[in-house]
């Protein structure tokens, strides 16, 4: 018996051990491929991609008291059809991408098909059916210049925790923290001219601000006047057109950026308020000039990348102690000091902090001189890119509150990915400004299909 | 040394013929500095399918075109990546120096921003690939010391040299950074100085990396590999695999340096 089993593991042996030595060698040798060699299609004249997206996201707690939702209750159920559409021809190039997005929930409450609140008209109206431009131009291109006219992103700065060379950009401050990475800066209408990617000027028109919730909408950052009785009225900047000019330099290891802008504000600020007797009857709202220069830079040394904003903001309009006054201008200078660590495989680490400095502040400004934010992200990847997660956290200038996101991405195959994300919002003081939004947290799932 | 002197090889027939010759005289590094000095063609682009392979055989395919650029000092080499659509749009840059540190800057379209790469970032996997991104952009021939294994070896039938290449100690803490890796064999092809296979030890996760070319022809003169691979294996099984299938290649017809900006990344290919 012993002798048989020594024969036995003998003639095992002597499988395996060629199996071994063969293993190895079978990792030189040509993988199996299903995937047919393929010659991608010469580029133009007319290329096209899209995707269609399904997003459900719900608000696990109960806000406090001031936007229409009174639950915890789903807060979207959105389908999206993103469409992008790229034509070339000679000098000549066009662009035309954008996404439709309905959103059923206000349809499934009407139809009791789902317990959530009641949305009003206007909010209904918002949600059901929304489309918004991606970038879309027409584009013309000689030897070193480049000249864009159309809607156009343009990202000019980094910094996550305050705005201080990225100041061309619009945003949906409709569900903020939440959005699509596509849609964490809007496009905006504007001709750009490069020169050998070193110089740009832009010419930003139409003065548009960010996208805004209906009014008594969650995160309808004024729904505390509107509860008063007030009429919020927004007007339009005095001036539509703005302009900007950007010089970038690049040395071994080292990118150097100056910018010059006279902009107008993307956000609102309060502008005029009118009384009935003593009782405030109006609030208006406009935005704000702005004139900025800044300077960005980026710096790689072995696993860092540090990088720095620097901008002077003139033209800043401030609250004051009175809430109902018109708020006051002031000079600011804004600082981001930030690096990036990918020491360790697979994974990036983000920290930056962020200064605003009031410049000469006037007293009424409710504001402290200093207000200092922070931001700190952690992303790391596996499975051949399949995975990512992402922790974030965000501590929002002059301790107006902190945002925490945490996300999990799975491309699932080529076309289909899928994604779910909880941010949520904190303030433990009512002086903050994220209080009144402290339970507006939600949980979000994403579904996503590319063609 | 990066994965487009893996894809060509520039003949120099006569060089070639030349080395052949004192074959038997050639040190590891000599051998070495020939594989990395060789012509691969003052410019290149080539059109390809990097294909992504599970350990379950499921594939996941890139469409890319990809170019490159030999200039005083420098290589440049960018590559676009045209379908599927959640990489549709993105782009890499990078500038392979001679002399000073190299660079690299990604273009993701969502964030229409251009981000320069630090280098630690370059021992990550290259967009899902078994590849890295200092596979790509290459490194410095001067960080490592290289030993003859072997010089009797054959591949494919044709004879090659073994050698094994590690960082010198004054440099390893750099290598593991830039690449990940800790030491690789290294199989040479002794009739044209071309790659042909690889063993890479890689530094974390007890993995070993395997790296063969395949499909080798003269185009323009230059030799070409149409198929290289790399599989990432853990215990001494496959963890993943990647393939690039080189479908089209075209040398020295372009030397536009506008290609290689980051103007051009953000304009894209269409």
């Amino acid at each position: 018996m012993a002798l048989h089993s020594a024969r036995l593991s003998a003639i095992s042996l002597a499988l395996v051990l060629p199996c071994l030595a063969l293993a190895e060698d079978d990792f030189f040798s040509a993988l199996d491929t299903q995937a047919e060699p393929e010659t991608p299609a010469p580029p133009g004249p007319v290329q096209w991609l899209g995707w269609a997206q399904q997003k459900v996201a719900y608000g696990y707690r109960a806000p406090e008291p001031g936007p229409s939702r009174d639950r915890a209750a789903l807060t979207r159920v959105e389908s999206q059809l993103y469409g992008q559409m790229n034509a070339r021809h000679e000098a000549w190039s066009m662009r035309l991408a954008g996404s439709v997005t309905y959103d059923a929930l206000p349809d499934l409450s009407d139809a009791d098909a789902w317990e959530t609140h009641n949305f009003t008209d206007k909010q209904a109206e918002e949600r059901r059916w929304h489309g918004q431009w991606a970038d879309s131009y027409v584009g013309w291109q000689d030897g070193n210049w480049w000249l864009k006219a159309g809607y156009q992103t343009l990202a000019w700065g980094e910094a996550e925790s305050l705005i201080v060379t990225d100041v061309l950009a619009r945003r949906d401050q409709r569900w903020p923290g939440q959005q699509d990475l596509e849609q964490t800066r809007l496009p905006v209408p504007a001709i750009t001219l490069n020169w050998a990617g070193k110089l740009d000027l832009a010419v930003l028109g139409w003065a548009e601000t960010d996208l805004r919730p209906a009014p008594f909408d969650d995160f309808d950052q004024l729904a505390g006047l509107r509860a008063n009785g007030i009429d919020i009225r927004h007007n339009d900047a005095d001036n539509p057109v703005g302009v900007a000019l950007r010089w970038q330099q690049r040395w071994p290891g080292l990118d150097l950026t100056w910018i010059a802008a006279d902009v107008n504000a993307f956000e609102s600020t309060l502008s005029d308020v009118s009384f009935n007797g003593a009782v405030p009857e109006t609030a208006t709202f406009t935005p704000e000039r702005r004139r900025v220069l800044g300077a960005n830079a980026q710096l790689a040394r072995g696993s860092w990348l540090l990088k720095t904003e620097q901008g002077w903001h003139q033209g800043v309009r401030h609250a004051t102690n009175n809430t109902l006054s018109p708020w006051v201008e002031s000079d600011q200078w804004r600082a981001m000091l930030g690096a990036d660590y990918s020491g360790f495989r697979n994974l990036t680490l983000t920290l930056e902090l962020g200064s605003q400095l009031l410049l000469n502040p006037d007293a009424a400004i409710e504001d402290d001189e200093v207000r200092l934010s922070q931001s700190v992200r952690a992303r790391y990847t596996t499975w051949n890119n399949r995975l990512e997660l992402t922790a974030q956290g965000v501590n929002l200038p002059g301790e107006s509150g902190q945002v925490v996101r945490l996300a999990a991405d799975w491309q699932v195959s080529d076309p289909f990915s899928m994604g779910i994300s909880l941010v949520d919002y904190l303030a433990q003081d009512s002086d903050q400004a994220l209080y009144t939004v402290r339970h507006q947290d939600a949980a979000i799932l994403n579904l996503r299909y590319g063609f | 040394m990066s994965v487009f002197k893996f894809v060509t090889l520039g003949s120099l027939t006569l060089a070639a013929l030349f080395n052949v010759a004192q074959a038997e005289t050639l040190s590891a590094r000599d051998i070495m500095e020939r594989v990395d000095n060789r012509y691969t063609g003052d410019s290149s682009v080539s059109d390809a399918n990097l294909i992504l392979i599970d350990r379950n055989n499921r594939e996941r395919v890139r469409d890319l075109r990809l170019f490159s650029l030999e200039e005083d000092g420098v290589t440049k080499a960018v590559t676009y990546f045209l379908a599927p659509t959640d990489v549709a749009g993105t782009s890499y840059l990078s500038y392979d120096h001679d002399q000073q540190e190299d660079e690299a800057w990604l273009y993701l379209p969502a964030l229409k921003q251009v981000r320069r790469v630090a280098a630690g970032d370059r021992s990550n996997s290259f967009m899902g690939s078994d590849f890295t991104y200092s596979d790509l952009n290459g490194t410095t021939l001067d960080w490592y010391q290289y030993e003859m294994l072997s010089d009797s070896e054959t591949v494919d039938g044709q004879e090659v040299w073994l050698i094994e290449s590690r960082p010198k100690p004054e440099f390893a803490e750099q290598v593991l950074s830039e690449t990940g890796y800790e030491r690789s064999h290294l199989w040479i092809r002794k009739d044209n100085f071309m790659q042909v296979q690889g063993q890479i030890w890689v530094e974390r996760g007890g993995r070993v990396k395997y790296f063969s070319a395949r499909d080798i022809e003269q185009i323009d003169g230059i030799w070409t590999a149409h198929r290289i691979q790399m599989i990432t294996t853990r215990n001494g099984e496959r963890e993943h695999g990647s393939v690039f299938q080189i479908n089209r290649v075209q040398y020295n017809d372009h030397t536009d340096p506008g290609l290689f900006t980051t103007q051009a990344m953000l304009r894209g290919l269409n």
